[in-house]
């Protein structure tokens, strides 16, 4: 049907959102990702009716298995990731039929045609009408070698020539490791699809507290009246992992984190807290507000370097009172690493509303708590009335909790009861658990799902990307060409170095204590 | 829950205060997403009424105000008990404020002024009126007045074109949304219908349908014995959606057969019963559907997997292999909880309403 004609069975706004029928083909299927995150998603979308009858998954990987291995593994998985559990054994049973393990190897021009072929008789089999979404489940750099095979297989649809069918890919972060091979990944993947086939995940855009982010912003006019530079003092981003990198050692030295967090979730998180409001909910609507965004940051000064960036890398430590090992002690990680586990910067958006305001992003890990947040701190108001001696009031502060305890807080001033006239400050706190009292959908649900519905609004449009790129290439550059002297530098279990701390001292101001 | 406390009036506040305090270093989260207020005469039904209560609140914690009255004691009497519902979710548990009022003769009248001081401002009020509205009540519009969405239950009405005519009279004065929770019921089915007839040709076929048949649960229970009504539903949304003229209702054996004039051709959809006590009471276990062409499309309710609907279309030629849609889980209350979710009236149901009032017939059904 098309969009403008109103289907004669559907209510707007109460009737569940048609899925197309599609078969979703994993590559990499046999990676941490697919048992831990993708499955169960799936699992969940299905238990919650959310695709379509006719559907089916194709797990496609280099390791010999058979479907009947590959399906009870993914059983195992479930009954460990889901958050949902134990699994619900009688919709498993005709599930599990929609399950296919395809093995072969990434370069292997027949491993192609076979799953061409297998392909074919699932939609001979379950009307699932070629429609399909391959998730590429890889190490970046096989991204160009799968897509050029499976054109040549004929699995990638032409989307200005094919209408009755469709084929979309989903591609994991990172999207390049800088500008430049971000530009030319780009370029291999235009050889073979379009740009509308191309949805690049990012799985904080999945989570509800970030698309409540839009919501906050324009359904409440209370905040939007002060969401700008007369009434923000600055703008705080964390994103704090108590964990260590774990088995993916060999994966951080390369990338680091500003690679791994900052370019994407972080710049995201920034986007969607920073920009104008859209003219509609539309996806390339929104998309083009967080372009404006991210093409107003200013970009970095030599200067900014030494004073408005701060990296590190953890030191052995404590989390939650259990001894840790350092970064350069960890697997896989050279004992004479450089690489960043720690960064913060200090950003500043040329425009209108936020001309002159700082925002401040930091993330790291071992840190000591996992937490994830926005903290929107506001100018004191003028210093007539209430104020102590010898003491600041605090700043309001209102902080959107992303994960976990996701929620939002606004801390006040209060006088406290008698009769005299001490101020303190309170809080006023909403958290999703406590009030909607149920579990919201896994990231990876909504994205999945999304990506079966054709609407690409929470992943990353390819300009985000380069803008994002285009910002932080230069600082991986300097960074690379000046090593830091005194890693590691900070401790695991505290909030990072001591430099991070200095450099909001320096601006008269400090980290918020989460 | 906590054990009811009885309390007057007065102290509903502040005893639900002291259950509070008492709770404070247990573990438990104080949660209010809505009011909630239920409205029911104390029959067989109270029970079943307090169960979806109980189940709402697990899904959304809220503040519930329990209203039922005794309309056949001879004594005058108002009790209020006070308690504390919690979702038990374990170490961390999720409560919420229950509070009960039970009226009789002259007292009934003092339930509005005991409601309307306990329903937390800045929130929904949502108020479940759990008899027929077509019985006038007095409380019904007192309780209304603080209502931003008013659930009906259809399951209670005798008369189903009378209760049709009565939620509409009631939406037309009415400030507030209305919703019905039969309606909610087969929310799953109309969804489910909705995407297997979603594309062009699809729909084209549905819409030369000549047969249909919906088989119901017609065993009932002591509290929900109004069986037909989720499937008269179905039947008349479809009608009203799909643009067909009503002609006429019967009933024959045990089947109830409507008649509608379609684009082209007489549609007949055949209501049918079947008998089984281990499944939900109105529960619509199939719907099948011959077209002109003498396509037929079957859904199949998994008898034991509720919300397992097997699907399968053939023609004379062909048989295509079975698929399954998933319903959400139905769940006691869940329907419930989906009419709270929904925003504004069902421009659906209230078609569905128009189309039931006509159907003078499905009075002595």
């Amino acid at each position: 049907m098309s969009e403008t004609t109103a289907h004669p069975l559907e209510e707007p706004g109460v009737s569940s959102r048609f899925i197309e029928p599609c078969v979703l083909v994993i590559f990499g299927a046999t990676g941490d990702l697919t048992a831990r995150k993708l499955f169960p998603a799936i699992y969940n979308l299905c238990r919650e009716g959310q695709l379509p009858p006719q559907f089916a998954c194709v797990a496609f990987a280099r390791r010999d298995k058979s479907n009947e291995e590959f399906r009870e593994e993914m059983k195992q998985a479930i009954n460990s990731y889901s958050r949902v559990k134990p699994i619900d054994e009688a919709l498993w049973k005709n599930f599990q039929e929609h399950i296919y393990y395809h093995r072969s190897e990434f370069h292997d021009d027949a491993g192609y045609k076979k799953l061409q072929e297998l392909l074919g008789n699932i939609d001979a089999k379950l009307g699932t009408k070629g429609n399909r979404v391959f998730y590429l489940s890889t190490q970046p750099s096989f991204f160009p070698l799968i897509c050029e095979k499976m054109q040549t297989a004929g699995l990638i649809y032409d989307a200005t020539k094919v209408q009755a069918k469709w084929s979309r890919i989903i591609i994991e972060k990172p999207f390049g490791h800088d500008l430049a091979s971000a530009n030319a990944l780009q370029k291999e993947l235009l050889r073979f699809l379009k740009e509308e086939q191309i949805y690049r995940i990012d799985h904080y855009l999945g989570k509800e507290s970030v698309q409540n982010i839009l919501v906050f912003r324009f359904a409440n006019s209370l905040f939007e009246s002060v969401w700008n530079n007369r009434y923000v003092d600055h703008v705080q981003i964390t994103v704090a992992e108590d964990i260590g990198i774990g088995s993916r050692g060999a994966f951080f030295e390369e990338a680091g984190l500003l690679r791994d967090i900052v370019q994407n979730h972080m710049m995201q998180l920034l986007s969607l807290v920073a920009m104008e409001p859209p003219v509609s909910l539309a996806a390339d609507a929104i998309h083009d507000e967080k372009v404006k965004v991210l093409e107003a940051i200013r970009p970095f000064q030599e200067s900014d370097f030494k004073n408005a960036i701060v990296r590190g890398q953890y030191a052995p430590g404590y989390i939650n009172g259990e001894a840790v090992v350092g970064y350069r002690q960890e697997k896989n990680v050279s004992p004479t690493s450089v690489v960043e586990t720690y960064a913060a910067l200090r950003l500043y958006i040329d425009n209108w509303r936020w001309s002159g305001v700082p925002f401040y992003l930091r993330g790291g890990k071992r840190l000591p708590k996992k937490a994830t947040e926005i903290a929107i701190v506001f100018k004191d108001p003028p210093g007539v009335l209430f104020q102590q001696p010898n003491k600041r009031n605090e700043p309001n502060t209102l902080s959107l909790r992303i994960q976990p305890d996701e929620g939002t807080g606004l801390k006040i001033n209060c006088k406290v009861p008698g009769p005299s006239s001490p101020i303190q400050p309170v809080k006023m706190d909403f958290r999703y658990g406590s009030y909607f009292g149920m579990s919201p959908p896994e990231a990876y649900e909504r994205l999945i799902q999304d990506c079966i519905l054709g609407d690409n609004t929470l992943f990353a449009r390819e300009d985000e990307v380069f803008n994002s790129w285009h910002l932080l290439t230069p600082l991986l550059e300097y960074w690379a060409a000046n090593k830091p002297g005194d890693f590691p530098n900070y401790q695991s279990g505290t909030w990072g170095p001591k430099a991070a701390d200095e450099m909001m001292a320096r601006d008269g101001r400090k980290w918020r204590l989460i | 829950m906590t054990t009811a406390q009885l309390v007057s009036p007065a102290e509903i506040q502040s005893a639900l205060n002291r259950i509070w305090e008492s709770l404070e270093t247990k573990n438990v989260a104080r949660a209010c997403l809505f009011n909630l207020i239920f409205y029911t005469q104390k029959n067989h039904r109270t029970p079943y009424i307090q169960k979806i209560a109980q189940k709402v609140v697990e899904k959304f914690p809220s503040r519930v105000i329990f209203v039922s009255v005794d309309k056949v004691s001879s004594q005058d009497f108002l009790k209020t008990e006070v308690s504390i519902l919690s979702s038990s979710k374990g170490e961390f548990d999720v409560a919420c404020d229950y509070i009960q009022l039970e009226a009789a003769g002259a007292q009934i009248e003092r339930i509005p002024f005991i409601v309307l001081p306990h329903i937390l401002s800045d929130l929904p009020v949502y108020l479940v009126w759990a008899e027929d509205p077509s019985k006038d009540d007095p409380l019904c519009y007192q309780l209304e007045q603080f209502a931003t969405r008013l659930i009906f239950d259809s399951e209670a009405t005798e008369n189903l074109p009378r209760f049709a005519a009565s939620v509409l009279a009631q939406q037309a004065k009415s400030h507030c949304d209305i919703a019905d929770l039969n309606w909610a019921r087969i929310e799953s089915w109309r969804d489910m219908l909705s995407m297997a007839f979603y594309s062009e040709d699809k729909l084209a076929q549905v819409q030369h349908a000549k047969n249909i048949t919906i088989t119901y649960n017609a065993q009932g229970t002591s509290f929900f014995c109004h069986t037909k009504i989720q499937s008269i539903y179905l039947q008349a949304w479809l009608a009203c959606q799909l643009g067909w003229q009503f002609k006429t209702v019967r009933t024959e054996k045990n089947n109830l057969i409507f008649t509608y004039q379609g684009q082209s051709n007489p549609i007949e959809i055949v209501l049918t019963c079947a008998q089984d006590t281990k499944l939900p009471p109105g529960l619509i276990l199939s719907v099948d559907i011959v077209t002109t062409e003498e396509e037929n499309f079957s859904f199949h309710r998994h008898l034991e997997i509720l919300h397992q609907i097997t699907y399968q279309h053939s023609t004379c030629k062909q048989c295509d292999l079975p698929s399954h849609y998933i319903f959400t889980k139905a769940e006691s209350g869940h329907s419930l909880v989906k009419e709270i979710c929904h925003r504004g009236t069902s421009e659906h149901y209230l078609k569905v309403l128009n189309l039931v009032k006509t159907m003078d017939t499905l009075s002595q059904c």
